[in-house]
């Protein structure tokens, strides 16, 4: 049924409210990035920079020094911080991806002594909440010499995303029409022959999804990082940016910017993955 | 020899169900076996033994003279046609069609001529470059039969091939197959629970229930002289009626009582019974194929029965009359409690021999009209006579 104009006026409205709602707060961080410092503490305030500059942005990439006095971090951290971060973040997919996509695999292919036990302690650590089990994880991880370590952080990172990405690969793996797999095997493959040209290329899309998920889920991780990261050498972006708030002044202009480059390599992963992430929410769980 | 030999082979499953039991079973070279039964008879589980998908656990399989038993399906040198076609879904046809050539390690340029050489022969060179996605029923069929076919192995199996298809295709290709099957003479185990299919399609037709063969033959064996009820009763469209009766000696003569109608068996087709005279007096199932009626007008024909039309089917060519019993045998069923009841309960795992409702072949021209009497005969040396015990056919 073709919509009323009436309907189609609503909902162009209702649209334009969304966008406003969700990229209000992104284009006030743009122009404040583009303000010098005195411009974001004038009363009344002003919201369009008089003399626009991308000072703040050229700190940040190329390693210059700003900062507030009284902050913990400066403009010229910024950088290592990003590379940390993108580092932790494809090690862990790629890690996370090898194992979930063989352990999906397995689960749904075949049966051995425990199996679904296993598959049942695996998924059930999906329930339990990071922070309730944070002062352990400390305690653990110090015992294994693995605080300020990328190996450490690499690893909680891997172990909370895992049992999703088994499951999500579990199902949809069991979707999968067993025959094709056979025909493989009958057409001179070995099992993982089979599992590598036939299954495989049909998880494509499963592949890309988990993939964006993962890589958005740590790029965004704070509370991991705070805790177990302390060095230049491994404190992610996250972290880096909260200590560019000083203890009386902050510089906003170069908080923002910090902040609105962060969010370009996520916001490039969910626009290029953002087809395949919708077939594997909605495909039937 | 080559060809495909089974021998004593069963397959119990993890769960202690025996699927199949000590089949044994001999594919000659270039024969076409089909391999029939009702669902669940173990018919696939044969073939996925056969192909190395599942395990035998008992029991010896060789392929073109190899025993295979124990390797894996890659090693086996067969070729499988699913139900489901199982074709890639990322590949193109010529992919699909190509792969088991690929991962034989063949040259490319070999490869393509194989390719274009099966697509020709089953007609689907325009189709090469699409995507399984982007094909109907029958020509994904096709793509299966042609990556069966690329790869000249030393056997086939099929499962079902064609119970995806709609009827009228299906019956093109039995013939497409059976043609491309003599052409290749390749070995091969076709799988059905189709017995028209079985029949019209097999050298000889194996007919397997609960895991085992009940008897093995050509088409003509199987319909001429089945082994058993159910075997009779498993072959013909429709199946063939059952009814029980009695054998008794008049003058000297075999004759069958069906009720009050009797069956007088001709000298020569007794002599060739020897085990009838046995069954002088005893109960015997008694079975007779629809197309073995022959309607009469004459009232006094003596081997004729009457019977009250229930229900007439015309299919233009052929005219089905069914009737429940004859007419004669009503009261006497009714007031023993013999009749048709019993031969349900000696084999009541058969669906076709529990019900009660008989059917007849006849004629398009015949004049029948439900719910008045008809008078038939029976042609009495295609009468087929069981041991109600054992099932079996009286030899
Ligand atoms: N993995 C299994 N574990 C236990 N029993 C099984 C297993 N697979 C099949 N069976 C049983 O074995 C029997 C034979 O199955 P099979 O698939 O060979 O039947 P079929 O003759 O091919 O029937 P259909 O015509 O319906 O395809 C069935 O009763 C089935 O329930
Ligand atoms: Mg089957």
């Amino acid at each position: 049924m073709r919509p009323t104009p009436a309907a189609n006026l609503v909902r162009v409205a209702g649209v334009t409210l969304l966008i406003l709602w969700s990229l209000g707060p992104i284009v006030m961080g743009v122009m404040t990035s583009m303000s010098t410092q005195p411009e974001t503490q004038q009363v009344p305030a002003r919201w369009i920079p008089e003399d626009p500059t991308l000072d703040n942005y050229r700190a940040l990439l190329g390693g210059e020094k700003i900062s507030s006095d009284d902050a913990a971090a400066d403009s010229s951290q910024y950088g290592r911080a990003i590379v940390n971060t993108a580092l932790a973040t494809v090690v862990t997919t790629a890690i996370v991806l090898a194992i979930s996509v063989c352990a999906g695999y397995g689960f749904s292919r075949t049966e051995f002594k425990g199996s679904k036990q296993l598959l049942w302690i695996v998924l059930a650590t999906m329930v339990i909440p990071i922070f309730t089990i944070v002062v352990a994880l400390y305690k653990l991880m110090a015992e294994l010499q693995l605080i300020n370590t990328f190996a450490g952080l690499v690893l909680v990172y891997a172990s909370s995303t895992a049992p999703l990405a088994i499951w999500l690969f579990y199902n949809y793996v069991r979707d999968l029409p067993p025959d094709p797999e056979e025909a493989a095997l009958i057409d001179g493959c070995t099992r993982f022959g089979a599992f590598r040209r036939v299954v495989l290329p049909q998880m494509r899309s499963g592949i890309a999804a988990l993939t964006a998920i993962v890589m958005l889920f740590v790029w965004g991780q704070f509370l991991i990082p705070l805790l177990l990261t302390s060095t230049e050498e491994t404190k992610p972006v996250t972290v880096i940016i909260t200590e560019f708030i000083g203890k009386y002044t902050t510089n906003y202009p170069l908080l923002t910017a910090a902040g609105i480059l962060a969010v370009i390599p996520p916001a490039i992963i969910a626009l290029v993955l953002n087809r395949h992430i919708r077939g594997m929410l909605s495909a039937g769980g | 020899m080559s060809g495909i030999q089974l021998e004593r082979v069963s397959k119990e499953f993890p769960n202690g169900f025996v699927a199949v039991d000590g089949i044994s079973l001999d594919v000659a070279d270039g024969e076409f076996m089909a391999l029939v039964g009702p669902s669940g008879c173990g018919k696939t589980t044969t073939l996925r033994m056969v192909a190395g998908l599942e395990e035998a656990t008992a029991g010896t399989i060789r392929i073109g003279d190899r025993d295979v038993t124990d390797l894996p399906p890659r090693k086996r040198d067969v070729a499988m046609v699913f139900q489901s076609y199982a074709l890639y879904a990322h590949m193109s046809v010529r992919g699909n069609i190509g792969f088991g050539l690929k991962m034989a390690g063949m040259p490319k340029a070999e490869i393509a001529s194989r390719v274009d050489e099966a697509a020709s022969i089953l007609g689907m060179t325009e189709l090469l470059d699409r995507k399984p996605r982007e094909l109907s029923g029958g020509q994904r069929q096709r793509v299966a039969m042609g990556r069966a076919i690329v790869r000249r192995p030393a056997a086939f199996l099929m499962d079902e091939p064609l119970s995806n298809l709609d009827a009228k295709l299906r019956v093109e290709m039995r013939g497409e197959i059976t043609a491309l099957q003599r052409r290749i003479e390749t070995p091969t185990l076709y799988v059905t629970h189709d017995q028209t299919e079985a029949m019209t399609m097999g050298d000889r037709v194996a007919i397997l229930r609960d895991g085992v063969i009940e008897q093995l033959g050509t088409p003509g064996e199987l319909y001429e002289s089945p082994a058993n009820m159910f075997v009779a009763s498993f072959i013909g469209s429709p199946a063939m009626n059952l009814i029980n009766g009695r054998c008794e000696m008049v003058d000297g003569r075999v004759t069958i009582a069906i009720g009050e109608a009797r069956i007088t068996i001709p000298d020569a087709v007794a002599a060739a019974h020897s085990e009838l005279r046995g069954f002088a007096g005893r109960e015997v199932c008694v079975g007779i194929r629809p197309e073995d009626f022959i309607d009469v007008a004459d009232p006094a024909d003596d081997d004729a029965v009457d019977v009250v039309v229930t229900r007439s089917e015309s299919l233009g060519a052929e005219l089905f009359v069914y009737f429940e019993e004859f007419a004669h045998a009503r009261a006497q069923a009714a007031g023993a409690a013999g009749g048709l009841g019993n031969v349900g309960s000696a084999v009541d795992d058969l669906e076709a021999t529990c019900r009660s409702t008989m059917v007849a072949r006849l004629d398009r021209d015949c004049e029948v009209a439900v719910g008045e009497r008809c008078r038939l005969r029976i042609d009495p040396t295609r009468v087929y006579l069981f041991d109600p015990e054992t099932t079996g056919a009286i030899r």
